[in-house]
C-alpha cells in the first residue's frame, strides 16, 4: 500500500481521517502511531520489525545520551554507525538486487540519527515517549522520501494536534497536486525515459540522449517532489506542519542555488552534520573544495550506493567548488534568464551521470549531449516518440517552473474569489483524472 | 478562499469514502476472503486489497475511458511495441528481416510434390487491416507486400488462399480482439469463408449461425503488455450452426495427458482462468476435432497452424469428418502415436505472419509431413 494506491486513497485515508478526527485530541498521537504501523505493515512484517527494531534502539540510546560524559559519546557513536551502516548495507544489497529496500529506511535512520546528535550537543530535550518518538522518526506519510524534520520543529506539533479545515483544506491540495506528480507526470515521463533508453546505440541520436537525460531528470524531480507534496499534505491533513522539501530547483541560477533547493531537508541534513562539523568553508581552498566534493557525493548516494550516482554528486561539486571559489568573477556578469541556462545546462549535463547504468553508458551520454559520439542530430524514431509524447513533455516542463504557481498568486491577490471557485473546480479535476490514471 | 479550502476538505473526504465503501461491498464473499487473508499474510494481503480496489471502484469504466482519451489527446500512440487507438489496442510488427520466412516458403513449396494438396494461408496481423487507425507518421511494415511476394514464389502446386482482401474490406468490423492480437469470432468467419471456398466446400453465411456470448470481459495478451489500462474489454461469442451434428474434441498434450470435450465451445474449459479456452478448449499441439455424424463426404483436414486457428477451425468443422491441428514445434513422437499424418486428404499451412516470418514452425511441419 504506497502512498498514492486505490487502497491508500480510497480505504486507509478516510477511514484513518475519520477515527483521528472524531478522537479526543490526547488519542491523536497514539492513533498516528497504530497508523504508522499498519501502514508500514502493508509491506510486510519484516518491515515493521526493521523499523521498530531501528527506532527502538535509538530510543533506547537517547538515555545514556541524554546523561552525558564518556557514555554518551560511545552511545552516540553506535548510533551513527548503527543507522549509516543500515542504511548504507540494505541501500547496496538493494542495489545488487539482493533485497528490496525496506520502505522508510533512510527516513528514518537519519531523523532519529540527527535528533541523537542534536541530543548529544544539547540542542535537544530527550523524548519521552516510545510512541511519540516512533511517529516523529516514521510517521507514514513521509516514510518515502522525507522531508527529514528535527524534533524541535515536529514535537511541539505532536504535543498539540488539533487540525483546522483551513490547514485540512491545504494539506488535501498538497496531497493532490503530489499525487498528481507522481501518477501524472513521474511515472509517464519514467515510462518513456525508458522507451528512449531502449532505442538500440545504432539508432541513438543527439536528441535522443538529450530526451533521454531531460526525461530521467524530470521523472526524478517529480517523483521526489511528488512524495514529498504527498507526505506534506498528509501532514497538514493531521495537523502537522512539515516543511516544503523541493523550491523549484530546476528553475536555480546556480548550481550552488539547485543543490540548496532539491531535496531541502536531507541536503539541510547533510550541511548540518557534516560540512558545518568539518570547518564548512573557514579553513581555505583546498578544504572548502574536499568538503564541498565530499558532501555533494553524500548527497549522491543519499539515492542509491552506487559509482554513477557518486560520480553524479561529485560532477555537481566540481560545479560547485567553481561556484564558490570564482563565482564572484562570471555569475554576476550574466543576465537572469542566461544564469538560469547556465545553472539548468549544467545539472542536466552532470544528470547523465545519474542515468546509466555503468560509467561507460554514462560517458557515452556525455559525449553524446556535446555532439562527441558521432551521432546524427535526430531520426524518425525520435521525431516519432517526441510527436507522441508531445503534452507530456509539455506539462513536465511547464509544472517543474513556477510559472502556474506564479498566476495563480497573481489572480488570488486581484480576484479571490474567482481564484478560490477556479482552484476548487481545478483540484478536484485533477484527482479525478489521476485516479483514471490508477484505475 | 475560505470556500475553496473546506470544499475541497469535505468533497474530498467524501468522494473517498464513497468509493472505498462502494468497492468493498460491492462483493462480500470477495471481502470476506480478503479479510481472512489479511491477518495471515498482511503484504499479499494488500496487493489482493489493491487489485480488489481497481476491480470494483465505481465508475472505473468510466475512468478507464477517460484516461485513455487524455493519453490519446496527449499524442501518446505506440507503447511497448503496442498502438493504442480509439478502438483498442494493436501490436507493432517489425520482423527482423525475411530469410527465415523465405526458408519456410522454400520448405512448403518442396511438399508440393506429393499426392495430398496443400494449401498455404498467411494470415496478416491487425497492424496491416487496421492500419487506418494508426497515424501515418508510424513507419509499418508492408504485410500485404510480403504475402503477395511469398505467394508469387511458390509452384503452382501449392494452393494460395488469399485472406488479406477479405480481412481489408471488412477492416471497419470487430475482425481482432481490442486488449489482444487474434482474431475475434467475426474475425474468424471472414478467414472461414474465404477458406472454406477455396478447400472446396460451400461455406455458410453469418446468418445461418446462431450468435452466443461465451464471455464479456475478456482481456487478451496486449492489454498487460500495453500496460497503462483504459481499454474497453473484449467479447468472446460463439458461432453455433444450426445443422445436427455434435463434436468432439480432443486434446493431446506434449508430457502424454488428453482431455476430451463434447462441445466445440466447452465452457467447462475456462476453469484454469483464461476465457478464450471457451473456443475448442483452447488449443493443444494436437487437438483433433470429430464430428459424431458424417458430413456425408468422408473428408479428413490436417492444419498446421498457431493460435489464430482457434478462430475459424469451431466454422469450418462442419465440412469435416475429422480436422487435426498440429502445432508443429511442440510435436513429438509421443504425440505422433495419435496421428497418422499421411491419412488426411488436404494439408493446411495457416501461420500468421508473426509466427511464419520469425519462426521455423512451418519448416518444422513440412518435416513432418515429409
Amino acid at each position: 500500500m504506497n502512498l498514492y494506491s486505490l487502497t491508500f486513497l480510497f480505504l486507509f485515508l478516510p477511514l484513518f481521517g475519520l477515527v483521528y478526527y472524531i478522537a479526543p485530541a490526547r488519542w491523536r498521537a497514539p492513533a498516528l502511531f497504530a497508523a504508522t504501523l499498519i501502514f508500514a505493515l502493508s509491506f510486510g512484517v519484516e518491515e515493521v520489525g526493521l523499523m521498530l527494531v531501528s527506532v527502538g534502539s535509538d530510543f533506547l540510546l537517547a538515555r545514556p545520551i541524554c546523561r552525558g560524559g564518556k557514555d554518551a559519546t560511545v552511545a552516540v557513536y553506535v548510533a551513527a554507525v548503527k543507522d549509516i551502516g543500515l542504511f548504507v548495507t540494505l541501500s547496496a544489497m538493494s542495489e545488487l538486487s539482493l533485497t528490496v529496500l525496506p520502505i522508510g529506511v533512510a527516513v528514518y535512520c537519519f531523523t532519529s540519527l540527527g535528533y541523537l546528535v542534536d541530543l548529544y550537543h544539547g540542542e535537544a530535550a530527550l523524548i519521552e515517549s516510545p510512541l511519540d518518538y516512533l511517529v516523529f522518526c516514521s510517521f507514514f506519510g513521509k516514510l518515502n522520501v522525507g522531508p527529514i524534520v528535527s524534533a524541535g520543529q515536529f514535537l511541539p506539533q505532536l504535543r498539540r494536534l488539533r487540525p483546522t479545515a483551513e490547514l485540512a483544506g491545504q494539506g488535501a491540495r498538497w496531497y493532490i497536486h503530489g499525487l498528481a506528480k507522481y501518477v501524472l507526470l513521474a511515472q509517464n515521463l519514467s515510462m518513456l525515459a525508458a522507451e528512449f533508453a531502449a532505442i538500440p546505440y545504432e539508432g541513438k541520436t543527439v536528441l535522443s540522449v538529450w530526451l533521454l537525460v531531460i526525461c530521467n531528470l524530470l521523472a526524478v524531480y517529480f517523483t521526489l517532489s511528488g512524495f514529498s507534496d504527498m507526505a506534506r499534505g498528509l501532514g497538514a491533513l493531521f495537523g502537522l506542519d512539515l516543511p516544503e522539501n523541493f523550491h523549484y530547483p530546476l528553475q536555480s541560477d546556480s548550481v550552488t542555488d539547485f543543490f540548496s533547493r532539491f531535496n531541502i531537508s536531507a541536503n539541510r541534513f547533510v550541511r548540518k552534520y557534516v560540512y558545518a562539523a568539518l570547518g564548512a568553508e573557514d579553513n581555505g581552498p583546498l578544504s572548502t573544495t574536499l568538503n564541498i566534493m565530499l558532501i555533494t557525493m553524500l548527497m549522491g548516494i543519499w539515492y542509491g550506493v552506487r559509482i554513477n550516482l557518486l560520480v553524479w554528486g561529485a560532477s555537481l561539486g566540481v560545479f560547485i567548488v567553481i561556484e564558490t571559489l570564482a563565482g564572484d568573477r562570471f555569475l554576476p556578469r550574466l543576465s537572469g534568464w542566461m544564469r538560469q541556462l547556465y545553472a539548468f545546462a549544467a545539472v542536466l549535463l552532470s544528470f547523465s551521470w545519474y542515468c546509466g547504468y555503468s560509467l561507460s553508458q554514462s560517458w557515452f551520454y556525455l559525449k553524446a549531449m556535446l555532439g562527441g559520439a558521432g551521432l546524427v542530430p535526430v531520426n524518425e524514431a525520435c521525431r516519432y516518440l517526441l510527436s507522441s509524447n508531445w503534452l507530456l513533455l509539455l506539462c513536465g516542463t511547464l509544472f517543474c517552473t513556477r510559472i502556474v504557481h506564479a498566476l495563480s498568486m497573481r489572480l488570488a491577490a486581484r480576484r479571490p474569489a474567482l481564484c478560490g471557485v477556479l482552484a476548487a473546480v481545478f483540484n478536484t479535476a485533477l484527482l479525478v483524472v489521476t485516479v483514471a490514471f490508477l484505475v | 478562499m475560505k470556500f475553496s479550502t473546506k470544499y475541497i476538505a469535505i468533497l474530498l473526504a467524501a468522494l473517498l469514502l464513497f468509493g472505498g465503501v462502494s468497492a468493498l461491498t460491492a462483493s462480500p464473499a470477495r471481502t470476506q476472503a480478503l479479510l481472512n487473508n489479511l491477518l495471515q499474510t498482511p503484504r499479499a494481503a494488500a496487493g489482493l486489497l489493491q487489485e480488489f480496489m481497481a476491480d470494483s471502484l465505481p465508475l472505473r469504466g468510466e475512468l478507464r475511458t477517460l484516461s485513455m482519451r487524455l493519453r490519446i489527446a496527449g499524442g501518446l500512440e505506440r507503447r511497448n511495441g503496442v498502438f493504442v487507438t480509439e478502438n483498442g489496442l494493436i501490436a507493432d510488427f517489425r520482423p527482423e528481416d525475411e530469410t527465415l520466412a523465405d526458408a519456410n516458403t522454400r520448405a512448403v513449396n518442396e511438399l508440393a510434390a506429393g499426392d495430398t494438396p496443400i494449401y498455404l494461408m498467411l494470415l496478416p496481423t491487425a497492424c496491416a487491416i487496421y492500419q487506418e487507425r494508426i497515424s501515418s507518421g508510424a513507419e509499418l511494415y508492408d504485410q500485404k507486400g510480403f504475402i503477395e511476394r511469398s505467394y508469387r514464389a511458390l509452384s503452382g502446386r501449392v494452393s494460395t488462399v488469399d485472406i488479406y482482401p477479405a480481412l481489408f474490406s471488412a477492416r471497419e468490423d470487430y475482425l481482432y480482439y481490442r486488449t489482444g492480437s487474434g482474431f475475434t469470432s467475426l474475425g474468424g468467419m471472414k478467414i472461414y469463408q474465404t477458406l472454406a471456398r477455396r478447400l472446396g466446400n460451400t461455406p455458410r453465411q453469418l446468418s445461418q449461425f446462431e450468435i452466443l456470448p461465451l464471455c464479456s470481459e475478456y482481456y487478451g495478451d496486449l492489454y498487460d503488455v500495453w500496460g497503462y489500462g483504459g481499454i474497453r474489454p473484449d467479447v468472446i461469442t460463439a458461432y453455433n450452426s444450426s445443422g445436427s451434428r455434435s463434436y468432439t474434441v480432443t486434446h493431446y498434450e506434449a508430457d502424454g495427458d488428453t482431455r476430451v470435450y463434447y462441445s466445440l465451445y466447452p465452457q467447462q474449459a475456462t476453469v484454469g482462468g483464461n476465457a478464450a479456452d471457451a473456443v475448442l478448449g483452447g488449443l493443444s499441439p494436437v487437438t483433433v476435432i470429430r464430428a459424431t455424424v458424417s458430413a456425408g463426404r468422408t473428408a479428413r483436414l490436417l492444419v498446421f497452424g498457431d493460435d489464430t486457428a482457434a478462430a475459424y477451425l469451431p466454422l469450418l468443422a462442419q465440412h469435416y469428418d475429422e480436422i487435426a491441428f498440429v502445432r508443429a514445434g511442440e510435436y513429438s513422437d509421443a504425440l505422433a502415436q495419435n496421428l497418422d499424418l499421411s491419412s488426411y486428404d488436404q494439408i493446411v499451412f495457416a501461420y500468421s505472419l508473426p509466427t511464419y516470418m520469425d519462426t521455423d514452425e512451418p519448416q518444422r511441419a513440412a518435416a513432418l509431413v515429409k
